[in-house]
């Protein structure tokens, strides 16, 4: 026998529906979602198995909708007011990741020596058009220039070097 | 000159080890995979709170307070379960980047012989007269060894550094992306009401309608003795019952599908729940084993993830 079957009459409903927005207001202050849940279920079976079901009865059925929808909005607002105020918290933890990312990058990077082999085909490309441009010099040109071309070659040279050795 | 190659590939693991501690580098794709996956739920689940809570708004009539209301948390719901999924992303990239730091100890051979081609061209380059070939190609070979031990040792040491450094984030983001299920947990079972409680008003003549005879037919049922009378009200009742068919059979298919939702977004929550608290622990093993130089299982955390990935396959066949 469920806790409906009994019940005869408009006062008998009324009376009931009292007895349950009394519960739905203690329950409304208790921080515990679950005890607005228990508390909406029986509005709406409140709804489901008042009976007759004539104007009167579906006054009493609006009433305990209304309750049972603050009760569910109310768990929606301060669930909702929980997440957003974490949201902060997130972009924080988003950022300590996207340093540790790039920090973890460009560790990566160092082992697989990729500045070094940056640096050693960008200074290879250098040291092809230094020897075109010195290729292109005739005698008429300026000597001081070809010296220079020259030791730029050497200096170049000693920096492969060097490369060679620290890494 | 072979001679020379085997001494090298004798010796040098011996002294290596010694250099270097037999860095060991663990296999982090599985763990890649599974933060990948975690990410889509993450994402799913946004989905699955918005859809619950759009579900509930479309029970009511249209401009029904109630249901404005509701489409305004959803709203709210979803912009700030953006910043979920820009942490998501985050996590993702941290981990592809921490994978890769693994992988590039395994490829110090690679990377030192890549460098040595670049440099042995840039010596051509600038006259530098190089040895003979069988010789370079030896310096290359020893050069690469010893770097793909190095590369261990280092990438080892990063990764370490990189997962020890990162765990207080992940134990953070773990407890704050449990909170926010946890309070999608509740919106769900909050909207699911607000609908069943739109759908007890819709529904309340019909449903009403349906007691009225059920609760006749029991207490015919009830009687010690039934007349000729009460069995041609039974049979009347069986009539009445049938034709309600034609609606009560859509109707509660409709409130059966609702039901089946709901169950479904919250076993996803669930599911995403316990995959957090997997991928976090499985951060922390795997920290662990870097530093301790041993192996990892990671295979609680892709079953977990498994499941959520199901389960999302399942939410989006509905």
């Amino acid at each position: 026998m469920s806790e409906w079957d009994s019940i005869e009459g408009f006062q008998e409903w009324s009376d009931k529906l009292g007895e349950l927005l009394g519960e739905a207001r203690d329950a409304a202050r208790n921080p515990d979602a679950d005890a607005r849940f228990a508390i909406s279920d029986r509005l709406t079976a409140f709804i489901l198995n008042s009976r007759p079901n004539n104007e009167a009865i579906k006054a009493l059925d609006d009433i305990a909708a209304r309750a049972s929808q603050d009760l569910m909005l109310g768990v929606l607002d301060e669930r909702l007011m929980e997440i957003v105020g974490r949201t902060a918290e997130w972009l924080q933890v988003a950022k300590q990741f996207s340093e540790q990312a790039a920090s973890a990058g460009a560790q990566a990077s160092a082992i697989r020596l990729e500045k070094a082999h940056r640096v050693a085909q960008s200074l290879t490309e250098s040291v092809h058009r230094l020897q075109e441009l010195r290729s292109s010099l005739v005698d008429t040109d300026d000597p001081e220039f070809a010296r220079s071309v020259t030791k730029a070659v050497e200096t170049l040279q000693k920096l492969r070097a060097q490369i060679e050795r620290i890494t | 000159m072979r001679s020379i190659r085997m001494l090298t590939r004798l010796l040098l693991p011996a002294m290596l080890a010694g250099l270097t501690g037999c860095a060991a580098l663990p296999d982090m794709s599985p763990y890649t995979d599974a933060t990948l996956q975690l990410r889509s739920t993450v994402v799913a689940g946004g989905h699955a709170v918005q859809a619950g809570l759009e579900s509930a708004a479309a029970s009511y009539e249209a401009g029904d307070p109630a249901a404005r209301q509701i489409r305004e948390q959803a709203a709210q719901f979803n912009q700030a379960w953006r910043a979920r999924i820009d942490g998501a992303d985050a996590l993702l990239a941290y981990t592809e980047a921490v994978t890769d730091l693994a992988r590039s100890g395994t490829q110090g051979d690679a990377s030192a012989r890549k460098l040595a081609d670049a440099l042995g061209g840039l010596a051509t380059g600038v006259g530098v007269v190089l040895p003979a070939a069988g010789t370079v190609a030896t310096i290359t070979d020893v050069a690469a060894f010893v770097y793909g031990h190095i590369a261990a040792a280092r990438a080892a040491k990063s990764l370490d550094q990189a997962l020890h450094a990162a765990q207080p984030a992940v134990d953070r983001l773990a407890t704050v992306l449990s909170q926010d299920l946890q309070a999608s947990l509740d919106i769900l079972h909050a909207a699911r009401r607000l609908q069943a409680t739109a759908m007890a008003l819709k529904f309340n003549e019909e449903t009403a309608y349906l007691k009225t005879l059920a609760r006749e037919r029991k207490a015919i049922y009830g009687k010690d003795t039934q007349t000729p009378a009460d069995e041609q009200r039974l049979r009347q009742i069986g009539e009445l019952l049938d034709a309600t068919r034609s609606w009560r059979e859509p109707m509660e298919q409709a409130q059966a599908d609702t039901e089946a939702q709901y169950r479904l977004r919250i076993q996803l929550i669930h599911a995403t729940q316990a995959a957090v608290a997997e991928w976090a622990a499985a951060h922390r093993s795997l920290a662990a084993a870097v530093r301790e130089n041993r192996s990892v299982n990671v295979e609680a955390l892709v079953q977990a993830t498994q499941e959520a990935k199901e389960l999302v396959r399942r939410l989006r066949t509905l």
